[in-house]
């Protein structure tokens, strides 16, 4: 390994191992994702027995696996929660991480993924289990789908730490991000496909949500892992994750340059 | 003449409404993604029904009138309520015991804590959807069907807020699992806008009998409609929302009573 990304990995590993400290924490949140599985489930299959048990492209089985699978990524694909970098440049913290001869960027994902890849076994597994012995799901379709799957899943991981950067960046121009947080929350998850999956959404919905990232953080790596998207497609879905993480990467690198220009920290 | 005492509620009241007329940016901000997060939900309800035309036994506008009744008696108990929701970072961080100093019950105290302009506006979608969809259904407007729907709005609300109360009370037992108690408020939210009639048996049973979210809207809904109920929830059920109601909030006072006499403070 290079010994310039070996910081990186060394936060990378210290954040997997951190998250074995909050087992508790973990299977509390694991039990709330799958109650709202339950509901989720039970609306969407009843929603294609109502249309003659196809809905969107979807079977059955695949829709079922579409809400389980997105309701175990919930945990490793982090959309919500109030990123450090917020708190920091709330308090102040934020001055000493600049200090670091490290990219506060980078450190975020290196965090970042640490902490999804622990999740991943002990948190996706479980609600997968229950999802397919209670409602029946679609396994991925070949092992080609299974590997591009969790290509994505990665992709999703840093495009949603991505975003919440600039979000949390916005903390050094503004004195309260909690509204604008919370917008691009309930706006996000929805465009995003937790709610229904987006080929649900009316035509012109659609068009505007798959020229937005947020399908990029959970629809697309859901849709391949059920298997509705041909393989060519999918390649395409992945090509377009990589872009948005390309653009929106160069948005927090920018920011995170401009804040540092700006920020101010009081007290001593 | 004796002189009045100003009443403590009306005057921490009228403090938390200046302090959040301040900073008038975040009001804002606060006030709009408020809302978008009532409206996302019933754009969820809207993409369904642009796939199907039934769902759960339920039409458009009849699915309307059980998602209005829901939406608004959750917004009135987040506006009530939802700093409950706080409890468990008091709990752990032991700054509940400068609590006990003051002379307001504790419950009573967390209520005024962070009374929110922000959850106030969101009854606005709740209003809004069955303003809409009222004149749209076949309702006879007699007196027992007035009650039916009046009796929705308040005892749903007593319902759900006396949720918030059982979901803080159960964190003085479970210090670290406030996201598995907040799962069961939301997810009762979630399952009281549905129709009973999509959940499999087991879970329609839990929802109506472990913790009564079909009794909200749902019930009441069909009881005004003279739509027959799925197995286990027959609409003459809805009779018996007030007492049910009843029970619900004494037995969550009584887990809350139950917590508190269980906490001994953290740190030192």
């Amino acid at each position: 390994m290079p010994a310039a990304l070996r910081p990186y990995w060394l936060l990378a590993a210290s954040a997997f191992r951190s998250r074995t400290a909050y087992l508790g924490a973990m299977w509390a949140s694991m039990a709330a994702n799958i109650v709202f599985g339950f509901i989720r489930a039970s609306i969407l299959t009843s929603a294609a027995a109502a249309s003659g048990g196809e809905l969107a492209g979807y079977s059955a089985g695949q829709l079922s696996g579409y809400v389980w699978w997105s309701q175990a990524l919930l945990g490793t694909i982090r959309m919500w929660g109030v990123t450090q970098l917020e708190r920091d440049i709330k308090s102040g913290q934020v001055a000493t991480q600049l200090l670091r001869p490290l990219s506060l960027v980078g450190a975020g994902v290196a965090d970042e993924l640490g902490r999804s890849a622990f999740s991943l076994v002990p948190r996706v597994l479980p609600v997968l289990a229950i999802g397919a012995l209670l409602f029946g799901l679609t396994p991925p379709p070949g092992v080609g789908a299974a590997v591009l799957g969790l290509v994505s899943i990665v992709l999703a991981v840093v495009l949603a730490y991505l975003i919440n950067h600039c979000i949390g960046a916005l903390a050094f121009w503004v004195l309260e991000v909690r509204g604008y947080r919370l917008a691009y929350q309930s706006a996000g998850m929805f465009l995003a496909g937790l709610y229904v999956p987006v080929r649900m959404f009316p035509d012109w919905l659609l068009a505007a949500t798959y020229a937005l990232p947020f399908t990029s953080m959970l629809q697309t790596p859901t849709d391949i892992l059920v298997g509705v998207d041909p393989l060519p497609t999918a390649l395409l879905k992945v090509g377009v994750q990589v872009g948005w993480v390309v653009v929106i990467g160069t948005l927090a690198l920018v920011m995170t340059r401009a804040g540092r220009q700006r920020l101010e920290v009081q007290g001593g | 003449m004796a002189e009045r005492t100003p009443n403590p509620y009306l005057t921490i009241l009228g403090a938390r409404l200046r302090s959040q007329a301040t900073y008038r940016g975040s009001l804002w901000t606060d006030l709009v993604s408020s809302v978008a997060v009532g409206f996302v939900e019933f754009l969820e309800v809207l993409v369904i029904f642009g796939n199907v035309d039934v769902l759960g036994g339920l039409s458009f506008h009849e699915t309307l009138l059980v998602f209005g009744l829901a939406n608004l008696a959750w917004s009135l108990s987040q506006f009530v309520c939802g700093d409950l929701d706080n409890l468990g970072e008091l709990v752990r961080t032991g700054e509940l015991t400068s609590r006990f100093a003051r002379p307001l019950p504790i419950v009573a105290q967390m209520m005024t804590n962070d009374f929110n302009l922000r959850r106030l506006v969101r009854i606005v979608v709740g209003i809004g959807v069955l303003a809409y969809a009222l004149p749209q259904l076949p309702i006879a407007w007699t007196p027992g069907n007035v009650w039916l729907l009046v009796s929705a709005v308040i005892f749903g609300t007593l319902i759900l807020g006396s949720l918030f109360v059982l979901a803080a009370g159960t964190q003085f037992f479970l210090v670290d699992a406030s996201e598995m108690t907040n799962a069961f408020t939301y997810s009762t939210n979630y399952a009281s806008q549905q129709s009973a009639a999509v959940f499999p048996g087991w879970l329609r049973a839990a929802f109506l009998y472990v913790l009564p979210a079909s009794f909200i809207a749902y019930l009441p809904t069909i009881a005004v409609l003279g739509i027959d109920g799925p197995p286990m929830a027959p609409a003459w059920l809805a009779w018996w929302l007030p007492a049910v109601a009843a029970l619900f909030t004494a037995a969550s006072l009584k887990v809350w009573a139950w917590g508190l006499r269980h906490y001994q403070g953290a740190g030192g």
